[in-house]
């Protein structure tokens, strides 16, 4: 399989376990053992990919110079990337469960996961954002 | 055993169907069925890299040599705990089988992290003294591969030792011929194999145009396949002993000791074969 065959592949099954998380109506909770799922198999994409392109890769981890040298690999850049949406992918899963473990309507819920699958990080922080007001605010959520 | 009531319900067995092998391993011995299942699931990420990369060793993928040895893993770990399975609870828990289970795990996960490596480095697992390193590592994965060995002839003595009725007698002797015949013909079998520079003899010294899935020369001697039935004896000899004793077949014992004088014949038939040049069943693909 090409590198672009495999991010077509992986980007796929990502979107597939984005719009489980999203669409499926909260009461659900199977969305979450599906999305986790596809990140396993995501997550041995990458696993792969390190084990194939890591000896062959320049560069480094110490400065930034050196992580643009790593990622002028196609390979890692591929695995790079597949890290993403493995990592995003169960941060997305965590939000979903979380939310419906503190009572977060499903409606804040589905712009963060919008947010997280487009923007990572950003996504996380405005859950976390929803969640901190949530818990001092009801008296029900522990 | 006569029923009790006419009105008794017949017991439905709970494990049918395709999980239900898994499940009897689990419920036989669950920390060796975990075990065979990592190495089952560990296939997944090597598989995808045998895919993707075009690096070889003896002009043949990087990956395949992990791939083998965890499907050998699965079914070695598998075996053990099958075999506890067929013994009282107690002899798992016991200080040997306890033992036994911890160190089979543990020697699984060291040759599964040098194979893993090699492959990831790119350079031969087996025969390389390329480096220090290397050549230390190939010696430390001897001395863990025959404790693995060591670790099916210990359980084989403790099914050995179980008193008469225990277990069918024909199952046990096929077990206990098994352990023993695993270990010692292994021994020798890879003794031999890694005292040299290859497994090749005679022949081209490559497995690309090797048998399908195991790579054995198809033009000269490989002294893998001796290796191979050799520690295979662990699953063939009991095998042969379940197939008997659900056959119900008289004399079953004295089958088993027949079977297994043919499997050692048969082992030293491809052993004194690959030294003499000539490959196994040479018209098979």
């Amino acid at each position: 399989m090409s590198h672009e065959q495999l991010f077509s592949l992986a980007g796929s099954a990502a979107m597939a376990g984005w719009l489980l998380l999203a669409l499926v109506p909260p009461r659900f909770g199977w969305p979450q053992g599906a999305a986790t799922g596809i990140a396993l198999l995501i997550a041995s994409l990458y696993a792969a990919l390190i084990g194939v392109y890591w000896t062959r890769g320049e560069g480094g981890f110490g400065s930034l110079a050196d992580v643009a040298r790593l990622f002028e690999s196609r390979g890692l850049l591929l695995a790079g990337w597949v890290h993403y949406l493995a990592f995003d992918l169960l941060v997305g899963v965590w939000i979903r469960g979380e939310a419906a473990r503190i009572g977060l309507p499903h409606a804040w819920v589905v712009p963060c996961l919008l947010l997280t699958f487009l923007f990572g990080p950003v996504g996380w922080l405005v859950f976390m954002a929803l969640r901190l007001f949530r818990l001092r605010t009801s008296p029900v959520a522990a | 055993m006569t029923a009790t009531s006419s009105t008794a319900r017949q017991a439905v067995p709970a494990n049918t169907g395709l999980l239900s092998f898994p499940r009897a391993l689990h419920d036989a011995q669950p920390h060796l069925a975990a075990g065979a299942l990592l190495s089952l699931l560990a296939l997944v990420p090597v598989l995808i890299a045998l895919s993707i990369d075009t690096r070889t060793v003896n002009d043949i993928d990087v990956w395949i040599k992990p791939a083998k040895f965890l499907v050998s893993f699965v079914v070695y770990l598998g075996t053990l705990a099958w075999v506890f399975g067929q013994l009282p609870r107690a002899v798992q828990e016991s200080r040997s089988g306890r033992a036994i289970i911890r160190i089979a795990l543990g020697a699984c996960l060291l040759e599964s992290l040098w194979l893993i490596g090699a492959a990831v480095a790119g350079v031969p697992a087996h025969f390389n003294r390329i480096s220090l390193f290397w050549s230390a590592a190939y010696s430390a994965a001897g001395v863990v591969a025959v404790t693995m060995l060591a670790m099916i002839l210990w359980q084989g003595l403790l099914v050995a030792r179980q008193p008469r009725g225990a277990i069918a007698p024909a199952l046990k002797a096929a077990i206990v011929l098994g352990a023993v015949i695993a270990f010692a013909a292994t021994l020798v079998t890879a003794g031999y194999l890694s005292s040299g520079t290859g497994h090749w003899v005679g022949g081209t010294r490559s497995d690309a145009a090797g048998l399908s899935l195991l790579g054995w020369s198809r033009d000269g001697g490989d002294l893998r396949v001796a290796h191979f039935l050799a520690l295979h004896a662990q699953q063939a000899l009991p095998l042969l002993g379940v197939l008997l004793v659900a056959l119900r077949r008289p004399q079953a014992t004295t089958a088993v000791w027949l079977g297994a004088a043919v499997y050692v014949a048969l082992i030293a038939f491809t052993f004194v074969q690959a030294l003499s040049d000539a490959p196994f069943l040479p018209w098979l693909g």
